[in-house]
């Protein structure tokens, strides 16, 4: 997976206790998300994320979200 | 009796990646320790099918299987998983032991009357809540038995996926024709010793005389330990670090830079736990040298400024493996009201904990990617991750 870290707008939903990525925005491009194929958390020091592999059209991708000020990034992409 | 069940991943780490990534499900994975490296670590399901195993070498694995797609590992990712599982399996039992991080043990005995279905039915919930909630990719397989030794041996039978039971009166014939060396107990020199008197097959070591008790209970399966329950466990007697380098490191500066490296990540774990050491050990190749101080500390200058002191008394070059050990751990206690030095490594913490970990680090580490701290296979500090010290 090629690293990008980078900020993303996303749109998410939350239902029954659960979250799902529904849509990112990425270099003025809108991405659908498919289907989300992981959901791990991971954490830098003390700074915690929600990580979400998801796959569109075109690519793999992992977006995380920050916990603490629910800031989004594009962690890395796989092309498939 | 006792219930007791093994939930064993399959080939976790690389399905974990196949998990998620799509694009490689069904395709030969090797998954090695970061790129430019020569070792295969875990290999998916299809990779083994061509003889790719864990320590396999890239060379020989890409010759075994032309086609295969290496992936560097992510060990966040897998204890994340893990933690999932963890969290499913005990669910089912309050008695629980991590074995490693792709295997727990479960103590079902009593809570197996809860559900219909008994054990079998909760063996099937596993499994089918690990497809729903962490992917239908990731697969287990799990054993049930009466001790943990065959419940382990009992898993290993049908992978993957695979659920088996290992029962009184038939176990003895149903394992007759494993390897001895599929034990666990049975190492290497012990399979050695048994394959030298014509015992490759548990079925075969039983016919031979003259066993130690020891073999003898390996051998018959009578081996019957507790459960190591997590939240039991006991302190951590050390802790250590260590680390192979892409390439030779041939100036004692670039030797002393890893040593320092890898004393800033021990040390700051040592912290994170709440304990200090005493004894500091630091292994090169052809190099070992440990010192031990009366006062225990935390302080990556006190163990750094013993081991490069041992270093530059007989220093070595050409090296590519490193270690830093600190033992003869003890639980912090608050030290002098004045000590300034104790002071500024809590704010050093406080902020690498803000603001993720290495953003303060120490300047002779500056200009080179830094090593940073990652989960390993076997779990080595779960007495704090899980135990009743621990942190989640």
């Amino acid at each position: 997976m090629e690293r990008v870290n980078e900020a993303v707008e996303v749109l998410a939903r939350f239902s029954l206790g659960k979250m799902s990525v529904l849509r990112f925005w990425w270099r003025g491009r809108t991405y659908e998300v498919k289907r989300t194929t992981i959901k791990i958390e991971r954490k830098d020091g003390g700074r915690e994320f929600w990580c979400f592999g998801v796959e569109t059209k075109t690519m793999v991708c992992e977006l995380a979200m920050e916990k603490a000020n629910l800031k989004w990034r594009l962690v890395g992409v796989a092309g498939i | 009796m006792r219930t007791i069940m093994h939930v064993d991943m399959n080939s976790y780490f690389a399905t974990v990646e196949q998990q998620a990534n799509p694009a490689l499900r069904g395709k030969p994975v090797g998954i090695i320790k970061a790129l430019g490296r020569g070792c295969v670590i875990a290999a998916s399901v299809e990779a083994k099918k061509y003889g790719v195993k864990t320590g396999t070498t890239v060379w020989e694995a890409k010759k075994l299987c032309p086609q295969i797609v290496l992936v560097p590992s992510d060990m966040d990712k897998y204890f994340s998983i893990t933690q999932g599982f963890i969290q499913i399996a005990t669910d089912y039992s309050p008695s629980w032991e991590v074995f490693s991080i792709d295997e727990l043990f479960l103590d079902v005995t009593q809570t197996q009357y809860l559900y219909p279905g008994g054990a079998f039915q909760i063996a099937l919930e596993v499994k089918e809540r690990i497809r729903q909630d962490l992917g239908e990719w990731i697969k287990c397989s799990v054993g049930i038995s009466f001790t943990k030794l065959l419940a382990k041996l009992a898993s290993e039978m049908h992978k993957p996926d695979g659920l088996t039971f290992l029962e009184e009166p038939d176990y003895l014939e149903e394992t007759a024709n494993i390897a001895v060396s599929e034990v666990c107990g049975i190492g290497g020199a012990r399979a050695r010793w048994l394959n030298d008197r014509g015992a490759h097959t548990l079925g075969q070591a039983r016919k031979l005389g003259g066993l130690d008790p020891v073999m003898a209970d390996l051998v018959w399966l009578r081996v019957d330990e507790p459960l190591a329950e997590t939240a039991n466990l006991a302190v951590a007697k050390s802790v250590s670090r260590t680390f192979t380098t892409f390439s030779v490191l041939s100036t004692q500066d670039s030797v002393l830079r890893l040593v320092r490296n890898l004393v800033e990540e021990a040390t700051a774990k040592l912290r994170e736990m709440g304990m200090t050491g005493r004894t500091f050990c630091l292994s090169l190749d052809g190099f070992w040298a440990r010192k031990t101080i009366s006062i225990p500390s935390d302080d990556p200058k006190v163990a750094f400024g013993l081991l490069a002191g041992e270093y530059l008394r007989a220093p070595v070059v050409g090296v590519r493996q490193a270690g830093v050990w600190i033992t003869n751990l003890v639980l912090s206690t608050q030290c002098s009201m004045l000590n300034q030095r104790e002071d500024l490594l809590n704010a050093v913490d406080r902020i690498n904990n803000r603001f993720g970990g290495f953003t303060l680090y120490p300047g002779s580490l500056l200009g080179e990617e830094l090593i940073r701290p990652e989960v390993t296979g076997f779990l080595g500090d779960k007495w704090y991750r899980f135990g009743k010290y621990g942190k989640t």
